[in-house]
C-alpha cells in the first residue's frame, strides 16, 4: 500500500510543492499510466513514450510552483507530456509508423468468445491503431484527448493552447480525417 | 434547415452548440436520414475509440525517477526585522541608559575641548529644554542647581 494512496490529489500536490518525493510519488503512481498511453500513440513508438513519460514527471517535479489549482493536475501534465513529445517528433522528424504493431500481443488483450471472435476483434483494433497512427499529428492528438482521455473542450484548449473555436473544427476534421482512413 | 457542415455535426455529438442551435439541428436530424447516417458514423467512431484496449506501461514509474528527483528549494522565510545587533542580549533598561550615557558623551564631544575643564553642569546645559537666549516660562524650573555656576 502506497503511504498517500489515501490523500486526496490536492494534498499530495501540496506536500510534493514542499519537497515531499513520496507524495509525489503517488501523484506519478495515479497519472503514469494515462500519460504513457497518450504519449505512446502519439511518438508511435513504446520506448519513446516510455522514456517520455519519465521525462515529463521529471519535469513536472521541477515545475511544480507553476501549477495552479484552477486547471485539473491531469490537464497539466498533458500538457506537459505534448510538448515533450513535440519536441521529440520535431528533432527526430519521424514520418512511418513504427514500434506499436510489434507489441500488439503485449499491448492489446482482447478477450472474445471464440477465436474467430477475437481475430477479428484484433483486426478492427489494428485497423483502427493504424488509421489513427497514420493521421497528422495535429488530428491525431486532439483525437487522443478526446476520445480517449475524455478532456472536455476547455481543457484541450489549454493543452494544445487553442481557442474554443479551433478546438471545434480540428476535431471536426480529424474525425472525418481518422472515418477516412478506418478500413472498410 | 439545411443539412449542417461537418463540424456543426461534430460539436452536435459533444453536446457543444449553443442550446438553440443543438435544438435546431436536433429537428433537422428527425428528418434527415443522410444526417443521421453521418451522426451514427461519428458515434461509433467514437465509440470505437473509446474501447480500443490502453496500452500498458507495465512497471511502477515512482522508484525509477525517485532517485532523480532534485530537492525542491523550501519556501524563503521573512527576514527577522532589524534589530541593533546589541538589542538582542542588552535588557531593555540598560539598553536606555547606555543609550542616553552615550548621548551625552557626545554632547561633550559637540561642545569642543574649550569644555574639558568646564562643569559637567555646563555640558549637561546643552540639553536644557530652553534653547540658549529663550524665556524659561519657569523659574524654578530654570534655576542653576545647588552647587553650579
Amino acid at each position: 500500500m502506497r503511504a498517500f494512496s489515501h490523500f486526496e490529489e490536492s494534498e499530495c500536490i501540496a506536500r510534493a510543492q514542499h519537497g515531499d518525493v513520496a507524495a509525489f510519488s503517488e501523484l506519478v503512481a495515479r497519472h503514469q499510466d494515462r500519460i504513457y498511453r497518450f504519449l505512446v500513440r502519439l511518438t508511435r513508438s513504446t520506448d519513446d513514450a516510455r522514456d517520455l513519460t519519465q521525462e515529463s514527471f521529471l519535469h513536472a517535479w521541477e515545475a511544480l510552483e507553476r501549477w495552479r489549482p484552477e486547471a485539473r493536475f491531469s490537464t497539466w501534465l498533458f500538457q506537459i507530456a505534448r510538448n515533450q513529445a513535440l519536441d521529440l517528433l520535431r528533432r527526430s522528424k519521424r514520418a512511418e509508423f513504427v514500434a506499436l504493431e510489434d507489441d500488439d500481443d503485449a499491448t492489446l488483450p482482447c478477450p472474445a468468445p471464440t477465436p474467430e471472435a477475437a481475430l477479428e476483434t484484433r483486426q478492427r483494433f489494428h485497423g483502427l491503431e493504424r488509421a489513427l497512427a497514420r493521421l497528422p499529428t495535429e488530428h491525431r492528438e486532439i483525437l487522443l484527448l478526446r476520445e480517449i482521455e475524455a478532456l472536455s473542450y476547455e481543457e484541450i484548449a489549454a493543452v494544445l493552447d487553442i481557442g474554443l473555436g479551433t478546438v471545434k473544427s480540428r476535431l471536426a476534421r480529424a474525425r472525418a480525417g481518422l472515418l477516412e482512413k478506418m478500413p472498410r | 434547415m439545411t443539412c449542417p457542415t461537418t463540424e456543426a455535426l461534430s460539436a452536435y455529438a459533444d453536446h457543444m452548440l449553443a442550446p438553440t442551435e443543438q435544438m435546431r439541428l436536433g429537428q433537422h436530424l428527425q428528418g434527415c436520414s443522410a444526417c443521421q447516417h453521418r451522426l451514427a458514423e461519428l458515434a461509433a467512431l467514437q465509440q470505437a475509440l473509446r474501447t480500443l484496449p490502453s496500452p500498458a506501461l507495465g512497471l511502477d514509474l515512482a522508484p525509477r525517477i525517485e532517485g532523480r528527483l532534485r530537492p525542491r528549494p523550501q519556501p524563503r522565510r521573512r527576514p527577522p526585522p532589524r534589530t541593533r545587533p546589541w538589542a538582542g542580549w542588552v535588557p531593555a533598561g540598560l539598553a536606555a541608559g547606555m543609550a542616553l550615557a552615550s548621548g551625552v558623551w557626545l554632547g561633550g564631544l559637540l561642545l569642543g575641548s574649550a569644555t574639558a575643564s568646564t562643569p559637567p553642569a555646563a555640558r549637561v546645559r546643552v540639553f536644557d529644554p530652553v534653547p540658549p537666549g529663550g524665556l524659561c516660562a519657569a523659574t524654578e524650573l530654570c534655576r542653576p542647581l545647588k552647587g553650579l555656576p
